[in-house]
């Protein structure tokens, strides 16, 4: 029995970007790089409110380079053209693609949490967290997976070149990363509807996981459900763009 | 077979194409000739479906690539200017990813990627990644993924760029036994060597138009040229 389109399409770009091990390597720098500055300064009482911002930005970060490569890139390969020339729906080829670059970003995130599990570990700072911090943080941030993805590959749809990709990927990044920083500078109170927004509500309830504090089960989903549903929009609107003629040759 | 009708595309305010009309019947190589610009690569474009027309129509088989992409390309088997081969998958594997995403049943896969190995003698680099092919080996491995599944009808984009004489050979053996097997081929070139010696009725194409239709011998006798080449100039200039 055939595989359908997707999963077709999400077997071939899994196995690609394992390949690529210069992409694999940057993208695993940011997610020992965080980690280990948090266990660094263990001294100071305000280590642990760096985790959250790094959490966030390792989903991000893991999803960059597929995304870049399987669509920006294989614009530019030429690619992307021949693929189109077959019997696949634009639909089911950005639900492959998708598919891959969340399992990429679910990969930085877990890798993360476990270069986390071992700082803390090895240094006082677990004492200072619930037992299943860590484990509470990988549900919270969960949501962030399929809504980099889909921004990720939305926006490297829309680029023209890897290039034009990485660069505009840059500045999509300042986004959990200044969200990070500035809710621990300017903390918002942890609500329904703040939690219920994406990055925001993600970065307080991984703060609150870094004071012991364990989120509420309405918070959590009100927070998936937005992500989700907006990497979802982001998928769809990939989608769209791929049936233009000027984004699928790169005018 | 492939038939476009008054085909018209244009881009930011130029045509492109600008009311071409061919056939390309099965069972021949029809020969799509003109200078760069001339509209052979939108053309094959608008015959996929990748392009809409801006008006006339094309047909593959009798189904409108524009109303319907999916079953035209079902169809339609086609090797593309940039080739698109992937840097990191083995010459195996994009057989295996180009079939798979054809539909072809997984019984007929594996013994259809070696009939293409031996066909396009790649056994030497069936194993190896695309990255660091030699450009025939390149064009060796976009030509087979493009008639994976064996499809009917061929569009072919400058096919015989950057090959070497024996691969110039190899593939001139294998649009005969294209034409053989009943096939319908359409090959874009500016190589008038290549398009002589392979191709049984030629479209002259310049501006987005066609200048000139028959078999290489009626093109010269029509511009009272003594080689396709010089019937190329007279018919475009």
């Amino acid at each position: 029995m055939n595989s359908r389109p997707w999963a077709i399409v999400f077997r071939k770009e899994t196995t690609d970007a394992f390949r690529d091990h210069r992409s694999l390597f940057s993208a695993a720098i940011f997610c020992w790089l965080g980690p280990l500055l948090v266990g660094l300064l263990w001294r100071q009482p305000t280590a642990l409110a760096l985790l959250p911002a790094f959490v966030m930005i390792t989903a991000f970060t893991g999803a960059m380079n597929i995304a870049n490569d399987s669509m920006a890139g294989e614009r530019e390969r030429g690619s992307l053209e021949a693929l189109l020339m077959n019997p696949i729906t634009a639909s089911d080829l950005v639900v492959g693609k998708w598919l891959a670059i969340c399992a990429f970003s679910l990969g930085g995130l877990a890798l993360t949490l476990l270069v986390s599990f071992v700082v803390l570990y090895a240094t006082p700072l677990s004492a200072r967290m619930h037992p299943g911090a860590l484990l509470w943080m990988l549900v919270v941030a969960l949501p962030l997976v399929p809504l980099a993805a889909g921004m990720d590959l939305l926006i490297c749809t829309f680029a023209r070149t890897p290039k034009e990709g990485n660069s505009y990927l840059g500045v999509a990044l300042l986004a959990p990363m200044l969200t990070g920083m500035l809710a621990e500078f300017y903390p918002v109170r942890l609500q329904a509807v703040v939690a219920a927004i994406p990055l925001l509500g993600q970065q307080r309830m991984l703060s609150a996981l870094t004071r012991g504090e364990i989120p509420h089960f309405a918070w959590l989903l009100s927070s998936s459900v937005c992500s989700i549903s907006i990497g979802v929009a982001a998928l769809a609107a990939a989608a769209r763009l791929l049936r233009h003629e000027k984004v699928v040759f790169g005018r | 077979m492939i038939k476009a009708e008054s085909l018209r595309k244009w881009f930011g305010g130029r045509p492109a194409v600008d009311g071409l009309t061919f056939t390309a019947v099965d069972g021949a190589v029809t020969g799509l000739i003109g200078p760069n610009g001339s509209g052979k690569t939108t053309t094959l474009r608008l015959i996929t479906g990748l392009l809409r027309p801006d008006g006339g129509q094309v047909l593959v088989d009798a189904v409108d690539p524009a109303r319907d992409p999916i079953k035209a390309r079902r169809g339609i088997g086609a090797l593309t200017d940039g080739l698109g081969n992937y840097p990191r998958l083995t010459t195996r594997e994009h057989l295996r990813y180009f079939g798979e995403l054809r539909r072809m049943p997984a019984v007929q896969l594996g013994p259809r990627i070696q009939l293409l190995l031996d066909l396009f003698d790649m056994h030497g680099i069936a194993d190896r990644r695309a990255q660091g092919f030699s450009q025939g080996e390149r064009m060796k491995l976009a030509l087979a993924r493009a008639v994976i599944d064996d499809p009917p009808n061929i569009l072919l984009d400058e096919p015989a760029n950057g090959l070497d004489v024996a691969s110039v050979r190899a593939l001139r053996t294998l649009l005969n036994g294209f034409r053989a097997a009943g096939k319908c081929v359409l090959l874009s070139s500016h190589l008038m060597p290549e398009v002589s010696a392979v191709c049984d009725t030629v479209v002259v194409v310049a501006r987005g138009k066609a200048v000139a239709q028959g078999t290489p011998a009626e093109l010269m006798r029509l511009s009272n040229a003594r080689s396709l080449e010089e019937a190329f100039v007279e018919l475009t200039a």
